[in-house]
């Protein structure tokens, strides 16, 4: 029992350690950008005096040490500064575009894993059968169509011609029938990654000696396939599927143009094109965050399906 | 017994996937895909489609800010004529129509305007408008550096309040286009409360029909009814206007077709057809008053040879371009400024003659000596220019600009073509004379004005060479620096000569490639009525209402 501690207590300072260095580049962008950090931050349009009274407030003429460190004191503090064009709270701006972008990728990767897995699986249980070269075709079609005309088909069958899906949110308000078609242009794409992955990993599975010996004992196939073999079989695949929820959390941002979707890609590309430095920085630490917090569930994830994993405290 | 069930679930599911994609290229076909028959695309009510109580437009750039004394993009211009009204108002032709003021009388040859204000109107704050209002949103352009300050200081000395409904402006010297000034999307009136306390920069009080609900910036911008709007005859017909941001061209018009929202501006050319072959919705073309313009470095060799420049204009053809790139919206340019600019005169016109054109660079000097396709002066240089364009700014722009490289290698010259980001490129087309190398680049503009005064002046004047003014190309001639600055005290029928004889002497020197009027598009339910707009390239919601 002390290994799974050691494992999550290991998983968890790791954790820390990488927001800590993603908090540290976030501060640091603004210093390395050439210029003056604290016109930077105010933007060209702001006079002298505005950009000193900023210099001063944000203690960007302190040593930088102590600047990090008043970062940090306002981040935690839910101070995420206010946009150069808008001049709204940035925080205000993000956490709307965030959840929004939240939503979509829960479902989309969810919607992804629901088709991938069982078609990755059904691959590799008829290897090399007209099946198994359907379903990698697909997976084929899936990774090269560009997303966008996957959205643009889906917007133009579904709201165009038959209406029963709305293409975008007019009241802002994103509920399940907002989510379904960009959800689906996402699951699409990222179900055939999966699909391989699961296959391939599936195909490994099966020929481990474990799985011969199961059979050889007479426990029944499906019991052997779906039991024992798919759960250690799963292993890489989560991780292929904590990176595409990290890729969706980074935003869509083509699906989110194409559906014209409020979520946080959009608004990180307009940001950096509008030169709104203070929402980049928040933007890429929010998506860090998340992201880290991803990858340390799947870590968590793994000790549940692999017992061997638990047992060792962590080494394979 | 297991593999017979999992090959029947594959063979289900497989079937279901190959009926689906079929299915699905069939569906596009019919339905969005190339060639369109009118037919059962209408838009219907979906889950989210607006009622008669909202009017849902599709826009493809967020507004910049409220405040539209501090604005120079057209989504705020266009957003904010909901919320702010006019002393004067501009009509479909370009005319002026009283707005906030009823009318005016001129004094000293034009020096001093005397408004008559309207009586009855309150801002949305339940401040009265009078003249006292009036003085304090001037005063605001004329002391803040704004970035619409420089519209009136040049010619505004004093605002004076004669009584409570009458304010007298005093120029500085008579200045013939101060109405359309007066008429410009920055000339809004704002609450002085707001301009005093408040911020009109995210919370707009104006005297119009419809006022801020809400903002979320990227996404969408929610105006509600204001329900003490002074003009009875026409108050507001919505309950609610949404404007949403959609970014991505053709999503703006897949979304009237889908009946997710009312109107979409800005349809790519390539389907106002398919668009208004459908059921429901119309596409309107507008002509605007923006021109496109190759502009040339008249500074650097050879391009200082006006012949060069002559020739450069009768190499491109530009009936082509509008017919292939624009779909046929758009026209040829016959002058600096588009025909609905106040004060536009015919200057001439370019007709695509590439030998005229080899004529003229050979009187200059380049003829291709050795024969391989590309044309050379004495020395032996060979005649290279770069052409920088933005991409996507403009409907077209990159299409255009990618035409002409072509006109311009068929007559010999050689020419690379150069994308820009639009944020970087505006910087770089700002820099001086010694601070760039710029030959020619694909530019437009459109006085917001609607007078010829601002489509000529800041690009043609001497005085206005980047970064001072927006004379990109540092054209100089004496004789139209003389025309330009004196049609500003001019008024009537002498101040339009004068314009003219400007215009056809900057045609003829040719400091631009003078490319294309744009004609805007925008589509619109057919229950939509009551939408008219403005060649500034501004729509006009604010009479809107539902029909049927």
């Amino acid at each position: 029992m002390a290994s799974i501690t050691q494992y999550l207590f290991k998983r968890i300072l790791f954790l820390v350690i990488t927001l800590i260095g993603a908090s540290f580049i976030v501060f640091m962008i603004i210093h390395l950008l050439p210029g003056d950090p604290a016109r930077i931050l105010a933007g060209p349009e702001a006079t002298q005096q505005e950009v000193e009274i900023l210099r001063h407030k944000l203690g960007l003429d302190k040593p930088l040490a102590v600047q990090y460190v008043d970062f940090m004191a306002r981040l935690l503090h839910g101070d995420f500064g206010r946009s150069i064009v808008t001049d709204k709270p940035v925080g205000e701006l993000i956490t709307y575009r965030f959840i929004n972008t939240l939503k979509l990728s829960v479902f989309g990767i969810t919607l992804s894993a629901i088709i991938g897995i069982p078609l990755g699986v059904i691959a590799a249980l008829n290897r090399n059968k007209w099946i198994d070269q359907a379903v990698m075709g697909f997976a084929i079609l899936g990774i090269s169509t560009p997303i966008f005309v996957i959205a643009i088909f889906l917007m133009l069958v579904f709201s165009v011609k038959w209406h029963i899906l709305p293409a975008t949110s007019v009241t802002g308000n994103i509920g399940f029938e907002q989510l379904i078609l960009p959800g689906i242009a996402l699951a699409l794409y990222g179900a055939a990654p999966i699909a391989r992955m699961t296959r391939a990993s599936m195909l490994e599975t099966l020929t481990q000696e474990y799985v011969r010996v199961a059979t050889s004992y007479g426990i029944p196939r499906r019991l052997v396939i779906y039991k024992y073999a798919l759960r250690n079989a799963l292993i890489p695949v989560v991780t292929v599927i904590g990176l595409i929820f990290g890729y969706l959390l980074a935003g869509a941002v083509i699906t989110e143009t194409v559906f014209a979707f409020p979520g946080l890609g959009r608004l990180l590309i307009d940001a950096i094109f509008s030169r709104d430095y203070p929402v980049v920085q928040i933007g890429i630490l929010f998506v860090a965050t998340t992201f880290a917090l991803v990858n340390t569930l799947v870590d968590i994830l793994y000790m549940l399906i692999d017992p061997r994993i638990r047992v060792s405290g962590g080494s394979r | 017994m297991h593999r017979g069930i999992s090959k029947t679930i594959s063979g289900i599911i497989l079937l279901l996937i190959i009926v689906g994609i079929v299915a699905g290229v069939y569906m596009y076909q019919s339905g969005g895909g190339g060639k369109q028959q009118s037919s059962s695309s209408s838009p219907s009510q979906t889950a989210t489609a607006a009622t008669k109580d909202t009017l849902v437009i599709a826009m493809g750039t967020d507004i910049v800010t409220f405040d539209l004394h501090d604005a120079s993009d057209n989504p705020s211009y266009m957003v904010g004529r909901m919320i702010y009204e006019y002393l004067v108002d501009l009509d479909q032709n370009m005319k002026i129509k009283p707005g906030l003021a009823t009318s005016w009388d001129i004094k000293d040859n034009g020096s001093v305007w005397i408004f008559h204000l309207r009586k009855g109107v309150y801002f949305q704050d339940g401040t009265p408008f009078n003249a006292y209002a009036v003085k304090v949103n001037f005063d605001r352009l004329l002391t803040h550096k704004l970035k619409r300050s420089s519209l009136f200081t040049p010619f505004i000395k004093e605002v004076k309040v004669v009584d409570n409904y009458t304010v007298e402006f005093d120029l500085k010297k008579p200045f013939g286009a101060f109405l359309y000034h007066l008429a410009h999307g920055a000339a809004a009136i704002m609450s002085p409360k707001s301009i005093q306390n408040g911020d009109p920069k995210t919370h707009p009080v104006g005297t119009g029909p419809y006022m801020l609900e809400k903002w979320v910036p990227g996404d969408r911008i929610v105006l509600k009814a204001n329900p003490n709007y002074w003009n009875k005859a026409k108050a507001p017909k919505f309950k609610e206007v949404i404007f949403k941001i959609v970014p991505d061209d053709q999503t703006r018009m897949r979304l009237l077709q889908s009946g997710d929202v009312d109107v979409a501006l800005r349809i790519p050319p390539q389907y106002v057809k398919e668009l208004n072959q459908t059921n429901g919705i119309t596409v309107y073309v507008k002509p605007t008053n923006r021109v496109i313009f190759i502009g040339i470095n008249n500074l650097k060799p050879p391009l200082n040879d006006k012949r060069v420049r002559q020739a450069l204009n009768y190499a491109v053809d530009k009936e082509a371009i509008i017919k292939s790139v624009l779909f046929g919206y758009g026209e040829s340019a016959t002058s600096p400024i588009a025909p609905l600019t106040h004060g536009y005169c015919k200057a001439g016109y370019y007709k695509y003659d590439p030998d005229k054109a080899k004529q003229l660079l050979a009187e200059a000097g380049w003829k291709d000596r050795d024969g391989d396709g590309i044309l050379e002066n004495a020395q032996g240089e060979k005649l290279h220019l770069t052409l920088w364009t933005p991409r996507g700014r403009y409907v077209g722009d990159y299409e255009m600009a990618q035409a002409v490289q072509q006109y311009l290698q068929a007559i010999g010259i050689k020419v690379d073509l150069q994308v820009w980001e639009w944020g970087s490129y505006v910087k770089e087309l700002f820099k001086g004379p010694n601070q760039t190398n710029r030959e020619l680049f694909l530019i437009g503009w459109a006085p917001s004005t609607g007078d010829a005064d601002w489509g000529l002046r800041p690009l043609f004047y001497s005085k206005m060479w980047a970064p001072h003014g927006a004379n990109m190309w540092f054209y100089k001639n004496p004789q139209v620096d003389d025309l330009l600055t004196k049609q500003i005290q001019l008024l009537g029928d002498q101040r339009l000569q004068a314009l003219c004889q400007a215009q056809k002497l900057i045609y003829d020197d040719a400091p631009t490639i003078f490319m294309v009027v744009m004609h805007d598009t925008f589509g619109v339910k057919d229950n939509v009525k009551g939408i008219t707009y403005l060649p500034t390239e501004i729509v006009v919601f604010k009479y809107a209402y539902w029909e049927g």
